[in-house]
Parts: structure tokens; sequence; C-alpha cells
């Protein structure tokens, strides 16, 4: 099963308590139903408004395969200015 | 000094991510061009209220691609208004107290029409697209992330 370092950012870090973290996951929509279970409802809402970025790429495709080693940022909407 | 990156026509472009008031002021102080004539500055400042909530501080916290994203900005701006000379645009990080210069943007033209449409442009743009962050903390203790479900 490939290995994912997932970084959180602004309340997906105050939700998780994490800045990153390991997670095995073959698809998109694995590691983002194993995250919601591993950190519940709060992380949960937070994911459903976020975006992701896969080595720096924006994806969205819950089939998306993982890559081993891959780096996945999870983004909450953006408050500049 | 911010880096200067020269494009093809001859813009300039500044884009930097400052981490205190000093480098803010410090980005502010404008080379003018002989060729300029209009220099239309915007600075977002920490407000001491949101929504009738007394405000105490705020915090912005930035993805490591920030500043790269903020140069992309401020050279499309470029880009799309081709009558400006130069486009300059700073973010700060950190915590900041109430009047604390929080997003300074200038751009620079020989007449101010360009110029005042392309510094509301940048606002914008970097209101819209820039990974960074804010948490505001209110005079009651209680704290939230702007924009965040």
């Amino acid at each position: 099963m490939p290995q994912v370092t997932v970084r959180y950012f602004a309340s997906a870090r105050a939700a998780t308590g994490l800045a990153q973290e390991s997670f095995e996951a073959a698809t998109l929509g694995q590691l983002l139903s194993g995250l919601r279970g591993r950190h519940g409802e709060r992380l949960g809402r937070i994911l459903d408004g976020s975006s992701l970025l896969l080595d720096g790429l924006h994806v969205s495709d819950p089939l998306g395969s993982m890559p081993d080693g891959a780096q996945v940022d999870v983004l909450p909407p953006f408050a500049a200015g | 000094m911010p880096d200067v990156h020269e494009i093809a026509i001859g813009q300039a472009i500044y884009a930097e991510i400052v981490a205190s008031q000093a480098e803010t002021r410090s980005f502010a102080d404008t080379q003018l061009s002989t060729r300029d004539g209009a220099c239309v500055t915007f600075s977002g400042i920490v407000r001491d209220h949101d929504a009738d909530r007394a405000v105490r501080e705020l915090e912005y916290a930035c993805h490591p691609s920030a500043e790269d994203v903020l140069a992309l900005i401020a050279g499309e701006i470029a880009t799309r208004h081709p009558q400006v000379s130069s486009v300059r645009v700073a973010h700060r990080t950190g915590l900041l107290q109430i009047s604390d210069c929080a997003l300074f943007a200038e751009v620079c033209a020989a007449h101010r029409a360009p110029a005042f449409a392309a510094c509301s442009d940048l606002v914008e743009d970097v209101k819209k697209h820039l990974p960074v962050w804010k948490r505001q903390v209110f005079v009651d203790g209680t704290e939230e992330w702007v924009n965040s479900p």
C-alpha cells in the first residue's frame, strides 16, 4: 500500500493537532475517508471545503491513485489580505 | 532588498512575503522610474473589529508556495495591464497587531487610470488566490480561522 505524507495547514492543522502525518492509501478517496475516520467530524467538514495538492498539483478525483512517497497538502479556503 | 524580476516589456515585478512591520515599511519605500507619473498604493490594515466583534490580533500563516504564487499574481497583473511600469506587492506572515499592515500593494505607471485599475485588480487577485490563512483572535479570547468551514 502506498505511503503518503499528509501536510495540514491553518484550520486543518488546528483540527488534527498535527503539521503532518503518514497514511497508507491507494487512492485519494481512500485517503480522505481514512483521514475522516482517524480525526472525526471537525476535520471532515474542513476536508469538504478544502483544496488538495498532490505533489504540488491540484487533485480532486477520488479514484486518482496515490504514488508511494506522495505528499498531499490540505488547503482550507484562503483568507489573505 | 526584494528580488527584482524584469520581464520582457520592461515592467518591474516585486513580490515578497515579509515577517515583520519593519520589513513591510522598508518594502514600501518606492523607487520611482523617471517615466512614472502616477503611483497608486494600497495598504490592507488590521482593524479592531469584524462583524461587530472586537478583534485583539491576527495571525497569518502561509503555504510554502505563497511567495512564488504572489510573484505569479503580480506578473499576471503586469501582463494584463501593459501600461504599468512596476507592480509591487508584499504580504505579512506571523502575528499582527491592530493597525499593522497585512498587505501592501503598489502600481506605478505614466498615467493614473491604468495604475488605479491594476492596483485594484492586484489586491482582488491576492485576496482570491494567495495561499495564506488568517487566524483571528477576539478580545473575549475566542478565535477562528477566517473562511474555514
